[in-house]
């Protein structure tokens, strides 16, 4: 009996002083990102959906080291679900953080938090008109939102009818693409963010870019189904009037990811491997510009300047991924280890 | 938290030794009226293999609660969940929820789309014993259950007159639940019907030290939950005959929360579920031989809707059961079972290019043969046709070893191979869907001891202990295809080496009845494919180490319970760079009970998670901190 008693009291004992002592303080270690203040290329890991692992990373161009986490370690908290997108206005990176509904707005030379514009259905990506006007579209509602980066307050929002992806500005207009489901290309006056007009392109239009004579690209990525041939499309952005249209050859191709470089002559898209074409070409290329190796290509981004090519490669989706840099000719210059997902990216000088 | 660790595994070590210096004395089964029951040897023809029953003891006190609230507390396993009545999974053994399968008196109930079972909407008031069938074990009633079988069994009482349990209780967070039971009939004839009711708003205070600067306190939106269910049988006795019908109809609504990394925004996320089960059982016994026809169908409905992102997803599925097994001794000496089983599925959901259906047909034998007078082999060999594909068949084969005398002590030792037939939604998703998948399959091998000391009439001890190695190949992932979209693919292979011991020290005399249980498991559960990343990491959300232990004290009408749970680090990240740390959990009930002639009154308070530990089972959805519950007992007897 005594023995019983005995045992019982530890148990007891044991039990409470354990589940009493199971609140451990996190204590952080001083986190330096003076490699902020060169210059590079941030990359947005997207992380998997629903599981909050979205990160930001750095590649310094100038130590040609790459710094994942950077927001995590310099603010002591996750970034968030899925971040999609981001944009820079003076000292300001403005994070779009797609599945939890929300911009972070950081200081870009030391990623510490500045604000966070909370509330948003789904956001995806931000164009700034001016210093008071920045478009954020969004995958899931109908309306186009009008915020101010200054004050990051939400001014009104544009009824398009329908859901937003890409955007880009040029003429004092803004182009929003209707990408899931959608054909079409929004025309906003941004001086009243009034729509003026819409242009019917392919199905799927994705992403856009604006060329060195101030037109147009626009890629369809077609339909995942295969009902739909995938498209790259000129529009003149004085007429607003498509000029070229290019069609893939197979509706089971799922081109994505078109980008320009800084001299605005040279575009580049994934489909599978990395394509690059010429504004003045009359086809679309059918050898790829990067095979894909057994990569599992996610985003590009053209370096201004050196016009070295930036690739992400999202492996398994499962594991961190890899961030491959290209010389011009398509050589291999350099290749690190990101995040999960790396996906979006965003040039800082 | 590591020198916490260290202290609690060391406390398990001394109980242990403590019960190991007792003396002996004989006695085949423990019978602790809480959890564990032991067959005597030879008595099944699955006793190679382990099995754990909790019984009734345990089930009677947690009426109103679902199984995914008992079954961590009671079993080594890991329930995966989103939170209180949200979509809960087990992990069992180191696999995944696919690889652990439900059972309704042995009627699978996982989802034919899914491949796995919510237990957050199974009400633990809707079994008498529940029973786990360890590894190959399972082969017996189905194929795939790499992890485990978990057998929800009702049983009739064949007892004259009228029988009534009510149970109800509320607490905290909106939270109102309600179980009903009534039996009657004689000894050739039980009517039992059950109902179930539960709710709660669930709006529970955490801390969310995730989404802003700062630190903040909030409350849980959009997490409520309404729940009924309800389950009738008829028993009919004839000579060496039993019959049965049992239908069981439930629906449960609930609304999703989001992860708390979303801020500001509704999702206006929900989920309907619907089931209609049916079973009818036909069991006939003679001298040496027996054989039972059982035949079911299940109505599955699930419609998930997201109003932020316009989805409506409406599935729906039904199952067509047959089963017919015939056993049989043998002159030689040997028990012989057959049994054939043939399920038919059938899906229509928007998410599928029309409707699917899915054939599966098993024939399984299994041979007994006792020896040495108190040890058997046994054999198990099954082949599933899946279709028109006729798999390769697998395989299980067993020995047990009884010590009889003053001290009860067992061994057994079992090889297996065993398969698992893809879900509908890896074969049919549209789009990504493979119908050229193939099955998973697993080899697993599994050694189990276990005693019982018996001191004397009052007072007993027991333990047992379990190795087992298996291994997963073609391992079906999600992959990201050529046209974007994902699709499922036979690449990943798991390795798991795992290690699970419990005890019991039971003390019951006069009035006083005290009880100590405590069980600790280690999965190593490693992924052998893919990169040097991953090669050799933990799998995501098993944890490789769980403890818990249990105090009960019982004196006259009035009781108190203890028990505390011990999770370890759950990785979050395939390369094992991120996860959640580990938790205890300390739970707590008080109660009293009123006999009165043919009636008893009990009441019973409950507080959980009684230290208000902030934790979260999968990463950014915190759970409750410390809540209470009280409950009320009305039981007639006529």
């Amino acid at each position: 009996m005594k023995k019983n008693s005995i045992i019982a009291e530890i148990l007891i004992f044991n039990l409470f002083w354990i589940a009493a002592c199971t609140r451990l303080n996190d204590v952080s270690e001083p986190y330096f990102n003076g490699f902020l203040n060169s210059g590079g290329v941030f990359i947005l890991n997207e992380g998997n959906f629903m599981s909050g692992n979205g990160s930001i990373s750095f590649y310094s161009t100038d130590s040609m080291k790459i710094y994942n986490e950077i927001f995590r370690k310099t603010n002591g908290r996750p970034l968030g679900d899925v971040p999609n997108s981001m944009g820079i206005m003076d000292d300001k990176a403005f994070i779009v953080v797609n599945n939890s509904g929300k911009i972070e707005v950081t200081h870009c030379c030391t990623m510490k938090s500045v604000a966070v514009i909370p509330g948003l259905i789904s956001p995806r990506h931000i164009l700034f008109i001016n210093k008071n006007k920045a478009y954020v579209s969004s995958l899931y509602s109908t309306k186009l939102l009008v915020i101010n980066p200054t004050d990051y307050s939400i001014v009104k929002h544009i009824e398009l009818r329908r859901t937003s992806e890409s955007m880009v500005f040029c003429r004092g207009k803004a182009y929003v693409s209707c990408w899931v489901g959608g054909d079409e290309l929004m025309v906003i006056d941004t001086s009243d963010d009034t729509v003026i007009d819409s242009i019917k392109v392919g199905h799927e239009p994705e992403s856009m870019v604006i060329d060195r004579n101030g037109n147009l690209w626009v890629l369809c990525s077609g339909s995942y189904t295969g009902d739909f041939y995938p498209e790259l499309i000129l529009i003149n952005t004085v007429t607003d009037r498509i000029e070229k249209k290019f069609q893939f050859g197979s509706k089971l191709m799922y081109p994505t990811c078109l980008k320009i470089d800084g001299e605005g002559d040279t575009l580049y898209y994934i489909e599978k491997s990395i394509r690059k074409m010429s504004i003045f070409s009359d086809k679309l290329p059918v050898e790829p510009f990067i095979g894909s190796a057994n990569r599992n290509f996610y985003k590009i981004h053209i370096e201004p300047g050196s016009g070295r090519i930036f690739a992400t490669n999202a492996v398994d989706y499962q594991q961190r991924g890899f961030l491959l840099i290209f010389n011009r000719n398509g050589t291999v210059a350099d290749s690190v280890r990101a995040g999960i997902i790396p996906g979006f990216m965003c040039y800082k000088r | 938290m590591k020198i916490h660790l260290k202290i609690f595994i060391a406390f398990f070590l001394i109980i242990t030794i403590l019960a190991d210096a007792q003396e002996n004395s004989g006695i085949d089964t423990v019978k602790i009226n809480e959890i564990i029951i032991r067959a005597n040897p030879g008595e099944n023809i699955t006793d190679s293999w382990k099995r754990i029953i909790i019984d009734s003891g345990l089930l009677s006190g947690k009426k109103i609660l679902n199984l995914s609230d008992i079954m961590a507390e009671s079993l080594p396993l890991f329930i995966k969940t989103y939170g209180p009545g949200s979509l809960s999974t087990i992990s069992f053994r180191g696999t995944g929820a696919v690889h652990t399968q439900v059972s309704w008196n042995g009627i699978i109930l996982n989802s034919p789309m899914l491949g796995q079972t919510d237990l957050s909407i199974i009400p633990a008031a809707f079994a008498d014993e529940i029973s786990v069938e360890c590894g190959g074990s399972s082969m017996y009633r189905t194929n795939g259950a790499f992890g485990g079988l978990i057998n929800l069994n009702t049983k009739p009482e064949w007892k004259k007159g009228l029988r009534i349990n009510f149970d109800g209780g509320t607490g905290s967070f909106g939270l109102w639940s309600a179980s009903l039971k009534a039996e009657s009939g004689n000894n050739k004839y039980q009517s039992v019907t059950r109902i179930f009711y539960r709710r709660a708003d669930n709006n529970y205070r955490y801390l969310n030290a995730v989404s802003f600067s700062e630190p903040v306190y909030e409350r849980r939106k959009n997490a409520g939950y309404h729940q009924q269910a309800i389950m009738h049988e008829l028993y009919f006795k004839g000579n060496n005959s039993v019959s049965s019908v049992s239908v069981w109809a439930q629906a449960a609504d609930r609304n999703l929360p989001p992860n708390i990394l979303m801020i500001g925004t509704e999702t206006g996320e929900s989920q309907k579920d619907a089931a209609v089960r049916a079973i009818f059982s036909h069991s006939k016994y003679y001298n040496k031989s027996s054989y039972d026809f059982t035949s079911a169908v299940i109505f599955d409905r699930l419609h998930y809707v997201n109003k932020m992102a316009s989805i409506n997803s409406l599935n729906q599925s039904v199952s067509f059961i047959s089963k017919g097994a015939f056993e049989t001794k043998l002159n030689s000496g040997i028990t012989l079972k057959i049994t054939l089983n043939d399920k038919l599925n059938i899906v229509e959901s928007v998410n599928y290019d029309g409707l699917r259906k899915q054939n599966i047909f098993s024939v399984t034998g299994i041979a007994r043969k006792n020896v040495f007078n108190s040890g058997g082999i046994t054999l198990l060999a099954s082949e599933i046709i899946n279709g028109k594909e006729i798999l390769l068949p697998d395989f299980s084969a067993g020995f047990d070893y009884y010590f009889t005398g003053k001290t009860s002590k067992w061994i057994k030792v079992n090889l297996s191979r065993n398969s698992r037939i893809p879900s509908m939604n890896d074969m049919y998703w549209n789009p990504g869907g493979n119908p050229g998948i193939r099955n998973e399959y697993s080899f697993a091998g599994e050694i189990d001891g276990g005693i019982i000391h018996k001191f004397n009439s009052d007072f007993a001890i027991s333990g047992e202990t379990s190795f087992y190695l298996q291994g997963i190949r073609d391992m079906i992932q999600w992959l990201p295809g050529d046209n974007n979209y994902w699709s499922p693919e036979n690449i990943l292979s798991v390795n798991i080496t795992g290690f699970e011991t419990d005890f019991s020290i039971i003390y019951n005399k006069l009035n006083f009845k005290f009880l100590i249980h405590g069980h600790y498991t280690c999965n190593k559960s490693v992924y052998k494919s893919g990169t040097e990343e991953t090669d050799n990491k933990q799998l995501i959300y098993v944890p490789l180490h769980q403890a818990g232990g249990k105090l009960k004290l019982e004196y006259n009408r009035i009781y108190l319970t203890i028990n505390g749970e011990y999770t370890g680090k759950r990785f979050t990240e395939v390369d094992n760079s991120k996860y959640l740390p580990g938790y205890i959990i300390v739970n707590s009930e008080a109660g009293i009970n009123y006999p009165h002639g043919q009636n008893n009154l009990g009441l019973k308070v409950r507080v959980e998670n009684i230290f208000n530990t902030e934790y979260e089972v999968i990463a950014y959805y915190p759970m409750p901190g410390r809540w209470f519950m009280v409950s009320l007992n009305y039981r007639f007897i006529k």
